[in-house]
């Protein structure tokens, strides 16, 4: 068998570690290093990042050739929906309340299947508000603003 | 205080109307969680966490190991019928189980490794139950130093001895550790990696990882799937589950191994349920007389995987609980658990907690019976749940997440913070990287630190302590073969592929 290809994902993946790495060190440099005896807030990070460097190279030397699972599609609409519906509680949440965050949340998420039909998916989305509001606000007494 | 003491106190809190119901709770749960495909049970623990730390420690633990040990029966049960499995340590039972149903012995084998399970846990909570307190006697004498070890030890062989991908493993340790590390430094009150923000300055949330690591990227993934079984639900009737005198025979021995396996895997840190059912299948494999009948509905070839990964479940207590290591990613969140409510895993956690401890030694007894009880007459409500479209889980999944990890902190960055270690464990996902590694280093890392710094200030900054304390230097020697071992294997494989 002839010498195989660099592997691309082994490549990308460790030389984003080292990188990172590499940054790390000199953020947590900057904190003070201390001695053995009296470590400072940067050695164990230091140490960590200059582990990573390590790992790193040692991906590229001994795992360069190593069988990647077979990439399927990246599942686009589901990125952005999910993302889209965590964001979307995140910023409402804050500033109109528990109420319509959920429900915008249940509702884009839904939306990540094609096939999912629209009213269903409101149906759906207000069931769930009832329902977290229900086991979290109501029984678990959590405190969440409904409405701001 | 007599020794006896402890286990009534704890038999008493085992059977307290909060804990029967808790328990309950987490089992049924984790059977249904681990009955659906793409529903995982680390994802399903993480969300509850939050809930948890509203509730008593020990209904905490109770509840959520019931889940985990409750999704291993579980699993089976899609893997038999769908030839998908519920969860990683049942994957294994597809390769008998799913031929099994399709000689309409499908009834049978649910039984079987219903039946299986229970005597795997069985035996596992009573190794738990003797190994655990003389264990946490002798660990009593342990210090910084061994702790240190111990430590490293776990996430080497956590890394190392799970994947064919060590050193990738070793690099998400690595990260995990710096993500570990944010927040303010408790010794010199130096806030690390929070680059000027207040938000970070406690730390990142556990919720927020945990979930955005791996529940993430398994809805991602599944979002849009759609699952029909074959089978109709009355099919599988009462009747037709009793396997035959035959049935009985092959079984009996297997089970028996199967339990010897995952209990040692699940001893060991670093390996747990997932390995046991795999090493349980090769080992009846190779000792069955007829090998060629695995792959075609032998019986041997679920029941064996099946008792070995509910016995890694029950042992894998040990270690967590009597020496703060973690087997697996999700030890390490019921680590997490216990870290929030002040309870410090650990041989002290035996001594001081005696009663908590024989309490969940106790309901992990109950739990399994529970679900024996609830998997025999309910099979067919179970395969009624698979045909439920994943649409429907998806909007409630998110809307989970969602709230979990926002009622941690009713701070929104953790919201963001989730969505940015979704996409890292998306990103490691398709580059090969193993995601349980990065929330062990995540887990231990401050712990790690703590102990090095004090191993240091104990031997006035000198690192000999690490060898010179026979225990540690064990541990450390350990250490040290696993990565050689681990090296020279793969120099090995590569050689024999060229």
């Amino acid at each position: 068998m002839s010498r195989s290809r660099p592997n691309l994902p082994a490549l990308i993946g460790a030389g984003a570690a080292v990188l990172f790495g590499l940054s790390i060190v000199v953020v947590a440099g900057s904190y003070r290093l201390g001695t053995l005896l009296a470590m400072g807030p940067g050695f164990f990070p230091v140490l960590a990042g200059i582990a990573l460097i390590v790992f790193g190279v040692c991906i590229l030397v001994f795992e360069r050739n190593v069988a990647m699972p077979v990439a399927s599609a990246v599942p686009w609409r589901g990125i952005i929906t999910i993302g889209g519906a965590i964001l979307s509680f995140a910023l409402l949440t804050e500033r109109l309340g528990f109420v319509p965050a959920v429900f915008s949340a249940a509702f884009i998420s839904a939306l990540a299947d094609r096939e999912f039909p629209l009213r269903h998916a409101l149906v759906l989305a207000s069931a769930l508000t009832i329902g977290t509001w229900a086991i979290f606000g109501y029984a678990l007494g959590l405190q969440f603003e409904a409405f701001r | 205080m007599g020794p006896f003491d402890n286990l009534a106190a704890g038999f008493a809190i085992a059977f307290s109307v909060q804990s029967l119901s808790y328990c309950l709770l987490g089992v049924t749960l984790g059977n249904i969680v681990g009955v659906l495909p793409g529903v995982g049970i680390l994802s399903t623990i993480a969300m509850l966490l939050p809930i948890t730390y509203y509730l008593e420690p020990t209904h905490a633990i109770i509840m959520l190991a019931g889940i985990y040990y409750g999704a291993a029966y579980g699993g089976s049960t899609a893997s038999i019928l769908l030839n998908l499995p519920g969860t990683s340590s049942s994957a294994i039972t597809c390769l008998d189980g799913y031929p099994m149903t399709k000689q309409g012995r499908a009834g049978v084998a649910l039984l079987v490794t219903t039946i299986a399970s229970f005597v795997g846990s069985l035996v596992g909570l009573v190794i738990l139950a003797l190994f655990a307190p003389p264990l946490a006697a002798i660990a009593l004498r342990f210090s910084a130093p061994e702790y240190f070890s111990l430590m490293m030890l776990g996430l080497i062989a956590a890394t190392m001895l799970a994947s064919d991908v060590p050193f990738r493993g070793l690099v998400m340790v690595s990260l995990g550790l710096v993500f570990g590390l944010v927040g303010i430094d408790v010794n010199t009150g130096v806030p690390r990696f929070t680059f000027g923000t207040t938000r970070l300055l406690d730390g990142i949330s556990l919720v927020a990882v945990a979930l955005g690591l791996f529940g993430l990227p398994e809805i991602l993934a599944n979002a849009g799937s759609r699952i029909t079984p074959k089978l109709k639900a009355k099919d599988i009737t009462l009747r037709s589950m009793l396997p035959t005198r035959e049935d009985w025979r092959r079984s009996w021995m297997p089970i028996t191994r199967g339990t010897g396996v995952g209990a040692f895997f699940g001893l060991l840190p670093g390996t747990g349920g997932t390995i046991a059912s795999f090493m349980a299948y090769a080992l009846e494999k190779r000792v069955a007389k007829d090998p060629s009948r695995f792959g075609k509905g032998a019986i041997e070839g679920i029941a064996s995987p099946e008792a070995a990964n509910n016995s890694a479940i029950q042992t894998a207590f040990v270690p967590t609980l009597t020496l703060g290591i973690p087997g697996d990613a999700i030890m390490a969140l019921m680590l997490g658990v216990m870290m929030v409510h002040n309870i410090v895993p650990g041989p002290q956690f035996i001594a001081n907690n005696g009663a908590m401890f024989w309490a969940i030694v106790v309901s992990f007894f109950i739990g399994s019976v529970l679900l024996l009880i609830i998997n025999i007459p309910l099979v067919t409500v179970w395969v009624r749940l698979l045909t439920i479209p994943y649409r429907y889980l998806v909007p409630a999944i998110t809307v989970f997440i969602c709230v979990g990890v926002y009622s941690v902190g009713y701070a929104a960055t953790d919201l963001y913070l989730l969505l940015f270690f979704g996409v890292i464990g998306y990103a490691a996902m398709a580059l090969g990287f193993p995601l349980a590694p990065l929330l062990l280093g995540f887990v231990l890392g401050p712990l790690l630190e703590e102990n090095l710094r004090r191993a240091l200030l104990m031997s006035r900054g000198n690192l000999t302590i690490f060898l010179e304390r026979p225990i540690s230097a064990v541990v450390i020697g350990l250490c040290v073969l696993l990565v050689i071992w681990t090296i020279v294997a793969k120099v090995r494989s590569v050689r024999a592929a060229r």
